[in-house]
Protein backbone atom coordinates (compact mmCIF):
# COMPACT_ATOMS: atom_id res chain seq x y z
CA UNK A 1 0.00 0.00 0.00
CA UNK A 2 2.58 2.28 0.85
CA UNK A 3 3.98 2.06 -2.89
CA UNK A 4 0.90 4.33 -3.98
CA UNK A 5 2.43 7.58 -2.00
CA UNK A 6 6.05 7.14 -4.06
CA UNK A 7 4.03 6.48 -7.03
CA UNK A 8 1.82 9.56 -6.65
CA UNK A 9 4.76 11.71 -5.67
CA UNK A 10 6.34 10.60 -8.64
CA UNK A 11 4.01 11.42 -10.64
CA UNK A 12 3.76 15.32 -9.01
CA UNK A 13 8.00 15.41 -9.73
CA UNK A 14 7.18 14.75 -13.53
CA UNK A 15 4.62 17.72 -13.79
CA UNK A 16 7.33 19.72 -11.94
CA UNK A 17 9.53 18.89 -15.06
CA UNK A 18 7.44 19.50 -17.32
CA UNK A 19 5.94 22.95 -15.89
CA UNK A 20 9.97 23.98 -15.79
CA UNK A 21 10.39 23.08 -19.49
CA UNK A 22 7.09 25.07 -20.61
CA UNK A 23 8.12 27.97 -18.54
CA UNK A 24 11.53 28.20 -20.67
CA UNK A 25 9.61 27.87 -23.32
CA UNK A 26 7.32 30.51 -22.99
CA UNK A 27 9.68 32.67 -21.40
CA UNK A 28 11.36 32.90 -24.93
CA UNK A 29 8.76 32.98 -27.10
CA UNK A 30 10.12 36.12 -28.71
CA UNK A 31 13.65 35.44 -28.97
CA UNK A 32 14.60 34.97 -32.61
CA UNK A 33 15.52 30.94 -33.75
CA UNK A 34 14.86 29.61 -30.41
CA UNK A 35 13.44 26.17 -30.72
CA UNK A 36 11.07 24.46 -27.83
CA UNK A 37 11.75 21.36 -25.84
CA UNK A 38 9.48 18.99 -25.17
CA UNK A 39 8.98 16.16 -22.17
CA UNK A 40 8.29 12.46 -22.86
CA UNK A 41 7.57 10.38 -19.90
CA UNK A 42 7.42 6.58 -19.20
CA UNK A 43 6.37 3.90 -17.19
CA UNK A 44 9.05 2.70 -14.58
CA UNK A 45 9.43 -0.84 -13.54
CA UNK A 46 6.42 -2.80 -14.68
CA UNK A 47 6.45 -5.93 -12.74
CA UNK A 48 4.24 -9.17 -12.25
CA UNK A 49 2.32 -9.70 -9.40
CA UNK A 50 1.06 -13.06 -8.35
CA UNK A 51 -1.45 -13.75 -6.20
CA UNK A 52 -1.16 -15.16 -2.11
CA UNK A 53 -0.30 -17.34 -0.61
CA UNK A 54 2.09 -19.07 -2.90
CA UNK A 55 3.28 -16.35 -5.28
CA UNK A 56 3.48 -18.39 -8.04
CA UNK A 57 0.26 -17.52 -9.84
CA UNK A 58 0.99 -14.12 -11.81
CA UNK A 59 -1.93 -12.38 -12.13
CA UNK A 60 -1.22 -9.06 -14.19
CA UNK A 61 1.67 -6.42 -14.19
CA UNK A 62 1.06 -3.04 -12.17
CA UNK A 63 3.13 -0.25 -12.89
CA UNK A 64 5.21 0.95 -9.98
CA UNK A 65 6.17 4.56 -11.30
CA UNK A 66 6.56 7.20 -14.06
CA UNK A 67 10.02 8.35 -15.14
CA UNK A 68 11.11 11.21 -17.01
CA UNK A 69 12.31 9.65 -20.10
CA UNK A 70 13.92 12.61 -21.99
CA UNK A 71 13.71 15.98 -22.90
CA UNK A 72 14.14 16.64 -26.27
CA UNK A 73 14.57 19.14 -28.62
CA UNK A 74 11.45 20.12 -31.40
CA UNK A 75 13.21 21.53 -34.39
CA UNK A 76 10.13 22.31 -36.55
CA UNK A 77 10.14 25.54 -38.27
CA UNK A 78 9.72 28.39 -36.36
CA UNK A 79 7.36 31.89 -38.22
CA UNK A 80 8.99 34.19 -39.76
CA UNK A 81 9.14 37.70 -39.51
CA UNK A 82 9.92 40.46 -41.96
CA UNK A 83 12.16 43.24 -40.53
CA UNK A 84 13.48 45.20 -43.86
CA UNK A 85 16.84 44.74 -41.94
CA UNK A 86 19.22 43.44 -44.90
CA UNK A 87 21.71 42.00 -41.97
CA UNK A 88 18.63 40.05 -40.72
CA UNK A 89 18.43 36.49 -42.27
CA UNK A 90 16.08 33.55 -42.06
CA UNK A 91 17.02 30.21 -43.66
CA UNK A 92 13.81 28.83 -45.70
CA UNK A 93 14.88 25.46 -45.16
CA UNK A 94 16.82 22.98 -42.89
CA UNK A 95 20.02 23.64 -41.74
CA UNK A 96 21.91 26.03 -39.30
CA UNK A 97 24.40 28.78 -39.72
CA UNK A 98 27.94 28.01 -38.08
CA UNK A 99 29.68 30.83 -36.09
CA UNK A 100 33.16 31.02 -35.24
CA UNK A 101 33.73 30.72 -31.33
CA UNK A 102 36.90 30.69 -28.90
CA UNK A 103 37.25 27.37 -29.42
CA UNK A 104 34.32 25.83 -31.31
CA UNK A 105 31.82 25.86 -34.15
CA UNK A 106 28.83 27.04 -32.78
CA UNK A 107 24.91 26.34 -34.96
CA UNK A 108 22.13 28.45 -34.99
CA UNK A 109 19.14 29.31 -36.30
CA UNK A 110 19.05 32.91 -35.09
CA UNK A 111 19.98 35.36 -38.21
CA UNK A 112 19.86 38.58 -36.56
CA UNK A 113 23.55 39.55 -37.89
CA UNK A 114 24.78 42.55 -37.33
CA UNK A 115 28.27 44.28 -37.99
CA UNK A 116 31.77 44.41 -35.92
CA UNK A 117 33.85 47.25 -36.03
CA UNK A 118 35.99 45.66 -38.37
CA UNK A 119 33.00 44.95 -41.01
CA UNK A 120 32.51 41.28 -40.20
CA UNK A 121 28.81 40.11 -39.99
CA UNK A 122 28.82 38.83 -36.18
CA UNK A 123 25.80 37.49 -33.46
CA UNK A 124 24.42 39.73 -30.41
CA UNK A 125 27.29 37.76 -28.76
CA UNK A 126 29.80 39.24 -31.63
CA UNK A 127 30.67 35.23 -32.92
CA UNK A 128 31.69 35.78 -36.26
CA UNK A 129 29.48 34.45 -39.07
CA UNK A 130 31.27 31.81 -41.64
CA UNK A 131 31.22 30.96 -45.16
CA UNK A 132 31.58 27.81 -46.81
CA UNK A 133 35.60 28.08 -46.61
CA UNK A 134 35.29 28.31 -42.80
CA UNK A 135 36.14 32.31 -42.92
CA UNK A 136 34.46 34.73 -41.38
CA UNK A 137 32.30 37.16 -43.74
CA UNK A 138 33.27 40.63 -43.97
CA UNK A 139 30.87 43.28 -45.13
CA UNK A 140 31.41 46.28 -46.62
CA UNK A 141 29.96 49.27 -48.60
CA UNK A 142 26.67 48.07 -50.52
CA UNK A 143 26.98 44.19 -50.28
CA UNK A 144 24.16 42.23 -49.75
CA UNK A 145 23.05 38.43 -50.01
CA UNK A 146 20.85 36.93 -52.09
CA UNK A 147 18.07 34.08 -51.67
CA UNK A 148 21.18 31.12 -52.81
CA UNK A 149 23.35 32.75 -49.53
CA UNK A 150 25.72 34.66 -52.64
CA UNK A 151 27.52 37.77 -50.86
CA UNK A 152 27.61 40.26 -53.37
CA UNK A 153 29.73 43.60 -53.83
CA UNK A 154 28.00 46.77 -55.32
CA UNK A 155 29.04 45.56 -58.88
CA UNK A 156 27.12 42.12 -58.15
CA UNK A 157 30.60 40.35 -58.15
CA UNK A 158 30.05 37.26 -55.79
CA UNK A 159 32.36 37.93 -52.78
CA UNK A 160 31.29 34.09 -50.97
CA UNK A 161 28.71 32.17 -49.71
CA UNK A 162 27.32 31.98 -46.79
CA UNK A 163 27.50 28.43 -45.02
CA UNK A 164 24.57 26.38 -43.70
CA UNK A 165 25.05 23.26 -42.22
CA UNK A 166 22.68 20.32 -41.96
CA UNK A 167 22.65 17.64 -39.13
CA UNK A 168 21.06 13.89 -39.73
CA UNK A 169 19.56 14.14 -36.35
CA UNK A 170 19.27 17.75 -35.62
CA UNK A 171 16.87 16.84 -33.06
CA UNK A 172 19.54 15.77 -30.98
CA UNK A 173 21.62 18.44 -30.83
CA UNK A 174 23.03 19.74 -27.90
CA UNK A 175 21.78 23.23 -26.77
CA UNK A 176 24.48 25.70 -25.44
CA UNK A 177 21.78 28.77 -24.10
CA UNK A 178 22.44 32.12 -25.97
CA UNK A 179 20.47 30.20 -28.75
CA UNK A 180 23.38 28.64 -30.06
CA UNK A 181 23.74 24.68 -30.64
CA UNK A 182 26.23 22.28 -30.54
CA UNK A 183 26.80 19.23 -32.53
CA UNK A 184 26.73 15.90 -30.79
CA UNK A 185 27.27 12.34 -31.30
CA UNK A 186 23.89 11.41 -31.92
CA UNK A 187 23.06 14.47 -34.51
CA UNK A 188 25.62 13.32 -36.51
CA UNK A 189 28.39 15.53 -37.95
CA UNK A 190 28.03 18.98 -39.75
CA UNK A 191 27.47 18.96 -43.09
CA UNK A 192 27.69 22.31 -45.59
CA UNK A 193 24.30 22.15 -47.24
CA UNK A 194 24.81 23.39 -51.39
CA UNK A 195 21.25 23.57 -51.92
CA UNK A 196 19.38 25.92 -49.45
CA UNK A 197 17.16 29.33 -49.33
CA UNK A 198 17.81 32.21 -47.64
CA UNK A 199 15.45 35.27 -46.67
CA UNK A 200 17.16 38.14 -46.45
CA UNK A 201 15.33 40.93 -44.31
CA UNK A 202 13.41 38.19 -42.27
CA UNK A 203 14.03 36.21 -38.87
CA UNK A 204 13.00 33.07 -37.56
CA UNK A 205 10.85 33.48 -34.41
CA UNK A 206 10.35 30.85 -31.51
CA UNK A 207 8.52 27.65 -33.02
CA UNK A 208 6.59 28.00 -29.59
CA UNK A 209 2.62 27.99 -29.32
CA UNK A 210 1.50 29.74 -26.35
CA UNK A 211 -1.77 27.36 -26.85
CA UNK A 212 -0.08 24.40 -26.53
CA UNK A 213 1.99 25.55 -24.07
CA UNK A 214 -1.07 27.01 -21.97
CA UNK A 215 -2.40 23.51 -22.34
CA UNK A 216 0.34 21.60 -21.04
CA UNK A 217 0.54 24.52 -17.74
CA UNK A 218 -3.43 23.46 -17.10
CA UNK A 219 -2.45 19.46 -17.81
CA UNK A 220 0.67 19.73 -15.29
CA UNK A 221 -1.59 21.93 -12.75
CA UNK A 222 -4.15 19.48 -12.95
CA UNK A 223 -2.61 16.39 -12.71
CA UNK A 224 -0.25 17.60 -9.78
CA UNK A 225 -3.65 17.96 -8.20
CA UNK A 226 -4.69 14.70 -8.45
CA UNK A 227 -1.66 13.33 -7.61
CA UNK A 228 -1.90 14.77 -4.33
CA UNK A 229 -5.12 13.96 -3.53
CA UNK A 230 -4.03 10.36 -4.22
CA UNK A 231 -1.41 11.28 -1.31
CA UNK A 232 -3.71 12.49 0.88
CA UNK A 233 -6.36 9.56 0.27
CA UNK A 234 -2.88 6.85 1.02
CA UNK A 235 -2.40 8.95 4.29
CA UNK A 236 -5.77 8.52 5.48
CA UNK A 237 -5.77 5.25 4.85
CA UNK A 238 -2.59 4.92 6.60
CA UNK A 239 -3.87 6.85 9.99
CA UNK A 240 -6.95 4.30 9.71
CA UNK A 241 -4.62 1.53 9.82
CA UNK A 242 -2.63 2.64 12.49
CA UNK A 243 -5.02 4.34 14.75
CA UNK A 244 -8.04 1.79 14.29
CA UNK A 245 -7.42 -1.64 12.44
CA UNK A 246 -6.48 -4.01 15.96
CA UNK A 247 -6.95 -1.28 18.43
CA UNK A 248 -8.27 -2.21 21.75
CA UNK A 249 -10.90 -0.29 23.17
CA UNK B 1 12.71 26.30 -5.11
CA UNK B 2 11.00 25.74 -8.49
CA UNK B 3 13.04 26.38 -12.05
CA UNK B 4 10.03 27.61 -13.96
CA UNK B 5 9.17 30.28 -11.21
CA UNK B 6 12.51 32.06 -11.53
CA UNK B 7 12.66 30.76 -16.08
CA UNK B 8 9.18 32.92 -16.10
CA UNK B 9 10.10 36.05 -14.27
CA UNK B 10 13.36 36.58 -17.02
CA UNK B 11 10.65 36.07 -19.87
CA UNK B 12 8.39 38.53 -18.08
CA UNK B 13 11.48 41.08 -17.53
CA UNK B 14 12.18 40.74 -21.72
CA UNK B 15 9.27 41.71 -22.27
CA UNK B 16 8.89 44.65 -19.95
CA UNK B 17 11.76 45.50 -22.19
CA UNK B 18 10.16 45.01 -25.53
CA UNK B 19 7.57 47.22 -23.81
CA UNK B 20 10.26 49.80 -23.14
CA UNK B 21 11.46 49.97 -26.50
CA UNK B 22 8.52 49.92 -28.05
CA UNK B 23 7.73 52.84 -26.41
CA UNK B 24 10.16 54.75 -26.63
CA UNK B 25 10.17 54.17 -31.00
CA UNK B 26 6.54 55.37 -30.68
CA UNK B 27 7.34 58.16 -28.30
CA UNK B 28 9.84 59.35 -31.06
CA UNK B 29 7.81 58.85 -34.52
CA UNK B 30 7.46 62.12 -35.24
CA UNK B 31 11.54 62.85 -34.31
CA UNK B 32 13.20 63.91 -37.03
CA UNK B 33 15.93 61.19 -38.68
CA UNK B 34 15.18 59.16 -35.56
CA UNK B 35 16.04 55.33 -35.88
CA UNK B 36 13.72 52.40 -34.24
CA UNK B 37 15.59 50.25 -32.08
CA UNK B 38 14.51 46.59 -31.75
CA UNK B 39 14.90 44.72 -28.70
CA UNK B 40 16.25 40.61 -29.18
CA UNK B 41 16.06 37.83 -26.85
CA UNK B 42 18.32 35.01 -26.30
CA UNK B 43 17.63 31.70 -24.51
CA UNK B 44 20.06 31.19 -21.02
CA UNK B 45 22.60 28.39 -20.26
CA UNK B 46 20.76 24.83 -19.59
CA UNK B 47 21.45 22.72 -17.02
CA UNK B 48 22.34 18.95 -17.91
CA UNK B 49 21.01 16.21 -15.64
CA UNK B 50 21.60 13.50 -17.92
CA UNK B 51 23.69 13.73 -21.03
CA UNK B 52 22.88 12.29 -24.13
CA UNK B 53 24.81 8.74 -25.03
CA UNK B 54 24.93 8.22 -21.31
CA UNK B 55 24.24 4.53 -21.13
CA UNK B 56 21.00 2.83 -20.02
CA UNK B 57 20.56 -0.47 -18.35
CA UNK B 58 19.39 -2.26 -21.05
CA UNK B 59 22.54 -1.77 -23.46
CA UNK B 60 21.93 1.24 -25.07
CA UNK B 61 22.50 4.96 -24.56
CA UNK B 62 20.09 8.16 -24.07
CA UNK B 63 19.06 9.71 -27.25
CA UNK B 64 18.52 13.41 -26.14
CA UNK B 65 19.16 13.43 -22.26
CA UNK B 66 17.50 15.70 -19.66
CA UNK B 67 17.70 19.05 -19.25
CA UNK B 68 16.46 22.38 -18.09
CA UNK B 69 16.74 25.90 -19.46
CA UNK B 70 17.04 29.31 -17.00
CA UNK B 71 14.77 31.23 -19.20
CA UNK B 72 15.26 34.27 -21.56
CA UNK B 73 17.67 37.69 -21.13
CA UNK B 74 17.86 40.70 -23.25
CA UNK B 75 20.99 40.45 -25.82
CA UNK B 76 20.97 43.54 -27.74
CA UNK B 77 19.50 46.43 -28.37
CA UNK B 78 20.03 47.21 -31.90
CA UNK B 79 19.40 50.27 -33.62
CA UNK B 80 17.96 49.71 -37.39
CA UNK B 81 19.29 52.43 -39.83
CA UNK B 82 17.21 51.75 -42.91
CA UNK B 83 16.08 55.41 -44.36
CA UNK B 84 13.34 57.31 -43.08
CA UNK B 85 10.71 58.73 -45.75
CA UNK B 86 11.78 61.88 -46.65
CA UNK B 87 9.16 65.08 -45.68
CA UNK B 88 9.02 68.32 -48.14
CA UNK B 89 9.35 71.37 -45.77
CA UNK B 90 10.83 73.93 -48.18
CA UNK B 91 12.87 75.43 -45.72
CA UNK B 92 16.23 76.52 -47.60
CA UNK B 93 18.31 75.01 -43.87
CA UNK B 94 16.80 71.85 -43.75
CA UNK B 95 18.50 69.26 -45.41
CA UNK B 96 18.15 65.50 -45.53
CA UNK B 97 20.94 62.69 -46.37
CA UNK B 98 18.82 60.66 -48.87
CA UNK B 99 21.08 57.53 -48.20
CA UNK B 100 24.21 56.61 -46.06
CA UNK B 101 25.93 59.02 -44.09
CA UNK B 102 25.83 61.55 -40.83
CA UNK B 103 26.44 65.25 -40.63
CA UNK B 104 29.70 65.97 -38.40
CA UNK B 105 28.25 68.21 -35.30
CA UNK B 106 30.59 70.25 -32.58
CA UNK B 107 29.47 69.71 -28.98
CA UNK B 108 30.40 72.76 -26.41
CA UNK B 109 32.96 70.57 -24.67
CA UNK B 110 34.99 69.99 -27.83
CA UNK B 111 34.09 66.78 -29.42
CA UNK B 112 32.16 65.64 -32.48
CA UNK B 113 29.16 64.26 -32.58
CA UNK B 114 26.95 62.50 -35.35
CA UNK B 115 23.38 63.27 -36.39
CA UNK B 116 21.27 62.69 -39.28
CA UNK B 117 18.50 65.43 -38.27
CA UNK B 118 19.45 68.23 -40.64
CA UNK B 119 16.99 70.72 -39.37
CA UNK B 120 19.48 73.32 -39.24
CA UNK B 121 19.08 76.87 -38.15
CA UNK B 122 21.09 80.48 -37.96
CA UNK B 123 22.34 81.88 -34.59
CA UNK B 124 22.94 85.30 -34.21
CA UNK B 125 26.66 85.20 -35.74
CA UNK B 126 24.71 83.41 -38.65
CA UNK B 127 26.52 80.02 -38.11
CA UNK B 128 24.68 76.89 -39.13
CA UNK B 129 23.66 75.54 -35.95
CA UNK B 130 21.35 72.44 -34.86
CA UNK B 131 18.18 72.94 -33.39
CA UNK B 132 20.18 72.97 -30.39
CA UNK B 133 22.33 75.54 -30.76
CA UNK B 134 25.48 73.00 -31.45
CA UNK B 135 27.54 74.40 -34.64
CA UNK B 136 27.27 72.04 -37.77
CA UNK B 137 31.45 71.13 -38.80
CA UNK B 138 32.85 72.84 -41.00
CA UNK B 139 31.85 75.75 -39.86
CA UNK B 140 29.73 77.61 -41.95
CA UNK B 141 28.60 81.73 -41.46
CA UNK B 142 25.78 82.99 -43.79
CA UNK B 143 26.49 86.76 -44.05
CA UNK B 144 24.03 89.10 -42.81
CA UNK B 145 22.81 90.43 -46.29
CA UNK B 146 22.37 86.96 -47.95
CA UNK B 147 18.86 86.67 -49.52
CA UNK B 148 19.04 82.94 -50.34
CA UNK B 149 20.74 79.98 -49.23
CA UNK B 150 21.85 77.27 -51.78
CA UNK B 151 22.84 73.43 -50.81
CA UNK B 152 23.85 71.14 -53.44
CA UNK B 153 23.26 67.42 -53.22
CA UNK B 154 27.26 66.87 -53.17
CA UNK B 155 27.04 69.34 -50.25
CA UNK B 156 28.56 73.08 -51.39
CA UNK B 157 26.82 75.77 -49.34
CA UNK B 158 26.49 79.08 -51.64
CA UNK B 159 24.62 82.29 -50.66
CA UNK B 160 23.25 84.12 -53.28
CA UNK B 161 24.21 87.71 -52.22
CA UNK B 162 21.69 91.17 -52.53
CA UNK B 163 23.73 92.23 -55.38
CA UNK B 164 22.72 88.98 -57.30
CA UNK B 165 26.00 87.45 -56.92
CA UNK B 166 26.78 83.83 -55.37
CA UNK B 167 29.08 83.17 -52.82
CA UNK B 168 30.54 79.75 -51.89
CA UNK B 169 30.95 79.47 -48.48
CA UNK B 170 32.02 75.50 -48.03
CA UNK B 171 31.12 72.04 -48.36
CA UNK B 172 29.42 70.23 -46.50
CA UNK B 173 31.04 66.73 -45.62
CA UNK B 174 29.52 63.70 -44.09
CA UNK B 175 30.93 60.86 -42.70
CA UNK B 176 29.78 56.98 -41.86
CA UNK B 177 30.90 53.98 -39.76
CA UNK B 178 31.39 50.36 -40.90
CA UNK B 179 28.84 49.38 -37.93
CA UNK B 180 26.51 52.39 -37.65
CA UNK B 181 24.38 50.27 -35.08
CA UNK B 182 27.47 50.73 -33.01
CA UNK B 183 27.50 54.37 -32.51
CA UNK B 184 26.03 55.36 -28.90
CA UNK B 185 22.68 57.69 -28.82
CA UNK B 186 23.40 60.68 -26.70
CA UNK B 187 20.20 61.91 -26.91
CA UNK B 188 18.84 65.11 -28.84
CA UNK B 189 19.38 63.17 -32.03
CA UNK B 190 23.21 63.04 -31.45
CA UNK B 191 25.59 60.10 -31.51
CA UNK B 192 28.74 59.26 -30.65
CA UNK B 193 31.14 57.06 -31.94
CA UNK B 194 32.47 53.76 -30.23
CA UNK B 195 34.88 50.72 -30.92
CA UNK B 196 31.93 49.03 -31.84
CA UNK B 197 30.81 51.65 -34.28
CA UNK B 198 34.52 52.11 -35.76
CA UNK B 199 36.50 55.17 -36.94
CA UNK B 200 34.34 57.61 -38.58
CA UNK B 201 35.36 58.02 -42.66
CA UNK B 202 34.90 61.32 -43.65
CA UNK B 203 33.60 61.58 -47.81
CA UNK B 204 31.69 64.04 -50.13
CA UNK B 205 27.84 63.49 -50.68
CA UNK B 206 26.57 62.03 -53.28
CA UNK B 207 29.76 60.39 -53.94
CA UNK B 208 31.82 56.92 -52.57
CA UNK B 209 28.13 55.40 -51.33
CA UNK B 210 27.53 58.43 -49.55
CA UNK B 211 23.73 59.62 -50.00
CA UNK B 212 23.23 62.76 -51.80
CA UNK B 213 21.70 65.95 -49.65
CA UNK B 214 18.96 67.49 -50.72
CA UNK B 215 17.55 71.26 -49.31
CA UNK B 216 13.96 72.05 -48.06
CA UNK B 217 13.75 68.40 -47.03
CA UNK B 218 13.73 66.03 -43.49
CA UNK B 219 13.89 63.08 -43.05
CA UNK B 220 11.70 61.81 -40.75
CA UNK B 221 11.83 58.46 -38.50
CA UNK B 222 11.69 54.91 -39.62
CA UNK B 223 9.27 53.49 -37.28
CA UNK B 224 6.20 52.01 -38.50
CA UNK B 225 3.46 52.62 -36.39
CA UNK B 226 1.53 49.35 -37.37
CA UNK B 227 4.50 47.28 -36.77
CA UNK B 228 5.19 48.81 -33.07
CA UNK B 229 1.44 48.53 -32.66
CA UNK B 230 1.76 44.56 -33.17
CA UNK B 231 5.34 44.17 -31.15
CA UNK B 232 3.40 45.94 -28.13
CA UNK B 233 0.13 43.68 -28.46
CA UNK B 234 3.06 40.67 -28.56
CA UNK B 235 4.54 41.68 -25.70
CA UNK B 236 1.67 42.39 -23.49
CA UNK B 237 0.46 38.87 -24.44
CA UNK B 238 4.00 36.79 -23.83
CA UNK B 239 4.31 39.11 -20.36
CA UNK B 240 0.70 37.42 -19.53
CA UNK B 241 1.66 33.73 -20.32
CA UNK B 242 4.60 33.97 -18.32
CA UNK B 243 2.38 35.53 -15.08
CA UNK B 244 0.28 32.24 -16.02
CA UNK B 245 3.64 30.15 -15.72
CA UNK B 246 4.08 31.92 -12.32
CA UNK B 247 0.61 31.25 -11.07
CA UNK B 248 0.79 27.98 -11.99
CA UNK B 249 4.10 26.99 -10.13
CA UNK B 250 2.25 29.31 -7.63
CA UNK B 251 -0.39 26.92 -7.28
CA UNK B 252 1.10 23.86 -7.80
CA UNK B 253 3.32 24.81 -4.28
CA UNK B 254 0.61 25.40 -2.68
CA UNK B 255 -0.64 22.23 -3.21
CA UNK B 256 1.93 20.79 -1.85
CA UNK B 257 1.84 22.12 1.12
CA UNK B 258 -1.48 20.82 1.64
CA UNK B 259 0.01 16.99 1.46
CA UNK B 260 1.17 17.05 5.34
CA UNK B 261 -2.08 17.95 7.51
Amino acid sequence: MIRGIYSAAMGMLLDVAKLDTTANNLANIETIGYKKDRTTFRAYDDRAIYALPNRNQPIGNLTYSALLDDVYLDTSRGVFQQTSNPLDLAIDSDGYFGLIGQNAIYYTRAGNFKLDNEGYLVNADGLRLMDQDGQPIRFSDGFNIDQDGYVKDRFNNVVTRVAVFIFEEPSNLRKFGYTLFEPTEESGEPVAAQDFRILPGYVELSNVNALMEMTKLIEAQRHFEISQKVVVAEDEMLAKLMNQVGSLR
Amino acid sequence: MMVSLYSAATGMWAQQYKLDTVSNNLANVDTTSYKKVRAEFQDLVYQYYKNAGTPTAVNSTIPTGIYFGHGARLAATTRIFSLGSMEHTGNALDVAITGDGFFRIQLQDGRTAYTRDGSFKIDSQGTVVTANGLALIPNIVVPADAVAINISPDGIFSVEMQDGTIQNLGTITLVRFVNPSGLKSIGDNLYMDTTASGEPIEGTPNQDGFGALQQGYLEKSNVDVVKEMVDMITAQRAYELNARTIQTADSMLQTVSTLKR
